[in-house]
């Protein structure tokens, strides 16, 4: 029998980076905040201190600090013809949890979407024509433009402190920084990261193909600041323990290094560890939320009422936390009706191996999350895509972040996988091998959707999500173009073999790739086709609110984090100016 | 005769075993090793998961998968039985973060992983069929065990419910992992695994390198556990007061 | 004292290493091991570019001291090259220093710890295990004489010292108080003198061929490679808690 508790104003779901966000924008206001976290606390000190923290055997493959898998995990299948199974070990992307979620251990790599991604099928329509790609692609536009987020972005990247060169300031093109970039209103906050040598090789050699190179905005910073929380980040030392770890220098933006500690502060925060929420309840009319239920680490039910509710979980448990809530209707691949796990995209990656002779000295180890060089030349429709038969892009960027040898030990093809030839190539390559990367954007079809699983639960005895993925026609042209293009700088990076490797159906989840799911509660302009409206709004129950990587219609060129954090402010302020004035539906 | 192959819980089965039919009947119980493969260069080893057979061929196999050659020390050398004998022990090896309920079926390869095994269970299974069909791996010249090794990563042989590419790509994993993780592991013994590539291990600032280009950092890895005299420390010693 | 090392730099032509280093020894010991009442700290076995650094420094005002400034203004950078390398090669011994301190609660979490509320991470992270250095630019600091460790992080908190161009130790060192830096200072010099042999600032291999390009665009690209083989991404079958692709 659940414990009825208090009422509070607001209930958070997740305390991650939106939680964190969120939360102290609504404490701010003057609300009170409950904030449920399924994980631990965690901190800077003690948590992430090394040496204990550059365990590659316990955080990266291991994987401390991600979600256990043994008491939720999602299934997965290609295609509905085929039964969904579990993944039984998460393998393919890193959901996080704990205080802090997956901003703890990420990589820090921060960029800006393009209005071509925000409005892909306007542009792209009015660029080439309604029907350059068939019907089974179901990419939208997201009710939002680049300019109404530019502040937004703005926002997050001052409170992280973001480490890069601006490109494009108020119009005017600024050559070392990105200059396809979209506007900014102002400079980054801190002056761009050092240049590691595998960059500065692909710079020149992009250079040399007459790409406009740039450094990669970090959120793992380059010089000391203090951010308009009050919170002061140091140097990044350039680890090469960054993506899978917490960072020991207080250098890494987290929810920890920039806004928590200021907001655990606040007695309006209320900050509940080890709490399994299992539903959003609804009342009797099913368009009004009266909070949610939630089980501890002891096992206990609780069920927290709230006048308005906000899920800022990761991005799949967004939409499964929907469907469980039975808030807005479950997306039907069959039917095309629906519209919960609607749009699910990832990301579409490769890489391209430079094998170089054994004067060349990589030291991998030598990195940031963040401390690349790339081109965005080929991102979004920053190119003519009217001869190529896809839309979207991607960037190319010799973005490597580490060389710890469990995960990296590159061999040229042909190399046994085991025994003294192995050893041999390893031992000949490990020092000397750059990777250059593509990281291409994900279009929506009708067939890669989520829904709930028939048949496996979790821990609590609830379904777990099913996940229906493959990468679509467009998305493997695309990426055998950009890894074209991609394997035609790495051959002027001076390497003596090139090994490239575009991406190929059909998606496995047994090899990680990215940690960018996106979609299942799309936000978007008609309500027959997204969950959510343009201020990620539920359409159906109007004191819900979902903000993360699921509003996404489709997923970008760039990483998804740093939209993430401008869509944390865009709809904090929507809550706050508009929704708490009068609450009900934003938007007829 | 009593063999090791028999299945005892491990836990009970192997103790309960050596006392019950002491010293001498411990020694007919195992199976007989030729004189050569007792004469491996094996570190002594203190194994708490493998019994005597498993660990036979772990040695034996783990000395194919990374040999000792003109390259350097190999697996055997580096402690990555006795790496592979506590993470099989230890939590991973019973199923940590593993979702473990069933129905259990076979799946598409990218749907990963779907025996019921624990990797503990995978081992335990797969090396008692091995043993049991193709006894003797350990007597094997190595250019005969290099063959098996092939032919156990390209078939899916049933071993005891795990096909063998299944089994091998696990044993290969693992391996991997004993050679190049942290020392304190029991495993990539005096880091002569790092050295041999050149990766720093544990403590690690390079702000001051990384816009240096080209240079040859050569400094002395660090684990995580060593003290300040370079020790390793795998077992934590209690501060005296 | 300081006028004698002045005169023995006069004939810089003639004059060899050893001269030069008798001049050191005058208030750093014959040993290198330093004279805590000089204040003149050990500098045996400290990694080889962190005291060329230190000597640039007090030349170009990144340090200020009274004693080190005109000296480090009369070498060139040759002799300050072979000096610091000289150092570098010693083994660090023990020799007068001030008094043993007690080891302190205090001082020892912060070192291996860090402070949460203070916004200081551990010092061995950067420190080496036990202080004792870590490559060629993080000095060690165990056996440190208390006094000097004390001075050195109120220049970093002061910001009269400048030679971290990360920033790390002035931010460090402007979070800590005094009773911190007290207890820090006590922590690491009571702690053992990195042993001979065993710890990487001991002869710590010169990292790198010295090769300071720091401009991006002019690193050199060996010849052109050859051709583009395709590769295939691929995935594990086992029971994984592996990821290793």
């Amino acid at each position: 029998m659940a414990t009825r508790l208090k009422e509070t104003d607001v209930v958070m779901l997740g305390v991650g980076l939106v939680g964190s966000i969120v939360g102290r924008e609504l404490t701010k206001a003057g609300l009170e905040v409950v904030g449920l976290e399924r994980g631990e606390p965690r901190f800077t000190v003690p948590d992430f201190q090394a040496p204990a923290m550059h365990d590659e055997l316990r955080y990266s493959i291991r994987k401390s600090l991600m979600m256990d898998a043994a008491k939720e995990t999602y299934t997965f299948r290609n295609s509905a013809n085929q039964t969904a199974l579990p993944m039984r070990r998460i393998q393919g992307f890193l959901p996080g949890t704990g205080l802090g979620g997956s901003a703890v251990h990420w990589n820090g790599q921060t960029y800006r979407f393009h209005d071509a991604d925000f409005r892909m099928r306007t542009l792209a329509n009015e660029r080439y024509g309604k029907d350059f790609l068939g019907p089974e692609y179901t990419f939208q536009d997201w009710g939002v433009s680049y300019a109404d987020l530019e502040p937004y972005y703005d926002r997050f990247e001052y409170l992280l402190g973001v480490s890069g060169k601006a490109g494009n300031v108020q119009g005017k093109k600024i050559p070392g920084g990105n200059v396809l970039e979209e506007p900014r209103s102002r400079e980054y906050p801190t002056r761009p990261m050092k240049e590691p040598y595998g960059s500065a090789m692909f710079r020149k050699a992009a250079e040399g193909l007459g790409y406009h190179p740039f450094t990669q905005p970090s959120s793992n910073l380059s010089e000391p600041y203090t951010n308009p929380e009050g919170m002061t980040l140091n140097t990044c030392m350039f680890c090469g323990y960054c993506e899978r770890y917490g960072c020991e220098h207080f250098a890494k933006a987290s929810p920890q290094t920039v806004v928590l500690p200021v907001l655990l502060k606040d007695p309006k925060f209320t900050l509940r560890t080890g709490c399994q929420v299992q539903r959003i309840n609804l009342d009797s009319s099913g368009r009004n939320a009266t909070g949610v239920t939630y089980i501890d680490s002891q096992g206990r039910e609780f069920e927290q009422p709230a006048r308005l509710v906000v899920v800022g979980l990761f991005a799949l448990n967004n939409v499964r936390m929907l469907l469980l809530s039975k808030i807005g209707a479950p997306y039907d691949p069959a039917t095309g009706k629906g519209v919960v796990g609607r749009n699910y995209s990832y990301q579409t990656t490769s890489g391209v191996n430079v094998f170089y002779d054994e004067n060349t000295n990589i030291n991998p180890f030598m990195r940031s999350g963040a401390s690349g060089t790339l081109i965005a030349d080929f991102v979004s429709d920053n190119f003519d895509h009217a001869k190529l038969g896809f839309l979207g892009g991607g960037y190319i960027g010799e973005v490597m972040s580490h060389g710890r040898p469990i995960e990296f030990h590159p061999t040229p093809p042909g190399t046994p996988s085991w025994g003294s030839e192995w050893k041999k190539a390893v031992v000949r390559h490990y020092n000397h091998t750059a990777v250059v990367s593509t990281h291409g954007s994900s279009i929506s079809t009708r067939y890669n959707y989520l829904d709930l699983d028939p048949t496996y639960k979790d821990a609590w005895g609830q379904p777990l999500m099913r996940m229906t993925f493959d990468f679509p026609d467009n998305d493997i042209k695309l990426s055998a173009f950009i890894t074209e293009r991609a394997a035609e700088i790495a051959k002027a990076m001076g390497g003596k073999q090139i090994v490239a490797s575009p991406r190929k159906r059909p998606y496995t989840s047994t090899q990680y790739q990215s940690t960018h799911n996106t979609g299942g509660t799309i936000m978007g302009l008609d309500r027959s086709t997204s969950v959510l409206n343009r201020y990620c709004q539920s359409w159906d129950v109007p004191n819900v609110f979902v903000i993360g990587a699921s509003c996404y219609p489709q997923n970008a060129s760039y990483n998804p984090t740093g939209t993430v954090g401008a869509l944390a402010y865009w709809a904090a302020d929507a809550i706050i100016n508009k929704y708490i004035r009068s609450p009900g539906p934003l938007l007829s | 005769m009593t063999t090791q192959d028999e299945s005892l819980p491990y836990d009970l089965g192997r103790r309960r075993l050596f006392q019950a039919i002491g010293a001498a009947g411990v020694a007919t119980a195992l199976p007989m090793l030729p004189a050569q493969a007792q004469q491996r260069e094996a570190p002594a080893q203190a194994y708490i998961f493998f019994n005597a057979a498993e660990a036979t061929f772990i040695e034996a196999a783990v000395a194919r998968l990374i040999p000792k050659d003109a390259t350097g020390p190999g697996a055997l050398e580096a402690g990555v039985p006795n790496y592979i004998d506590k993470q099989l022990a230890g939590a991973w090896g019973a199923g940590e973060r593993l979702y473990r309920s069933g129905p259990w079926q076979p799946g598409a390869p990218t749907q990963g992983y779907q025996l019921p095994f624990t990797p503990a269970e995978l081992f335990r299974n797969a090396i008692r069929a091995l043993n049991q069909k193709h006894a003797g791996f350990a007597t094997l010249m190595p250019k005969e065990q290099d063959a098996f090794l092939d032919a156990l990563q390209k078939s899916k042989e049933d071993l005891g419910g795990v096909p063998s590419n299944v089994f091998f790509e696990s044993l290969l994993e693992v391996t991997i992992e004993g050679f190049f993780a942290d020392p304190v592991y029991g495993g990539n013994k005096d880091m002569t695994p790092w050295k041999m590539i050149g990766f720093p291990g544990a403590y690690a600032d390079f702000y001051e390198y990384v816009d240096k280009y080209n240079i040859a950092y050569t400094a002395p890895p660090t684990s995580l556990a060593q003290d300040a005299n370079g020790r390793i420390h795998i077992h934590i010693e209690p501060k005296r007061k | 004292m300081k006028l004698l090392f002045l005169l023995l730099l006069l004939p810089l032509s003639a004059v060899g290493q050893p001269l030069l280093v008798q001049g050191c020894a005058g208030c750093h010991g014959a040993q290198g091991e330093g004279n805590a009442s000089e204040g003149a700290p050990r500098i045996a076995g400290q990694p080889q570019a962190y005291l060329e650094r230190q000597l640039a420094a007090f030349a170009d005002g990144r340090r200020e001291n009274g004693v080190m400034t005109p000296i480090a203004r009369q070498l060139t950078p040759e002799q300050r090259t072979a000096l610091s390398t000289y150092y570098s090669d010693l083994r660090a011994r023990a020799g007068k220093s001030s008094p043993p301190a007690a080891a302190n609660a205090r001082g020892r979490a912060l070192a291996t710890r860090g402070d949460r509320a203070l916004n200081v991470q551990a010092c061995q992270s950067c420190h080496g295990p036990g202080g004792t250095g870590f490559g060629n630019v993080n000095p060690y600091l165990a056996g440190l004489d208390r006094r000097y460790l004390e001075m050195a992080l109120g220049e970093w908190k002061s910001g009269s010292r400048k030679t971290d161009p990360s920033q790390q130790m002035n931010q460090i060192a402007s979070n800590l108080g005094d009773a911190d830096i007290k207890a820090l200072a006590a922590y690491f010099a009571s702690q053992p003198l990195p042993q001979p042999a065993t710890t990487a600032t001991q002869k710590p291999p010169r990292i790198g061929a010295p090769d300071e390009r720091t401009r991006p665009g002019t690193a050199t690209t060996p010849r052109a490679g050859t051709g583009v083989t395709g590769g295939e991404p691929s995935g594990s079958q086992g029971p994984g808690g592996s990821g290793t692709k």
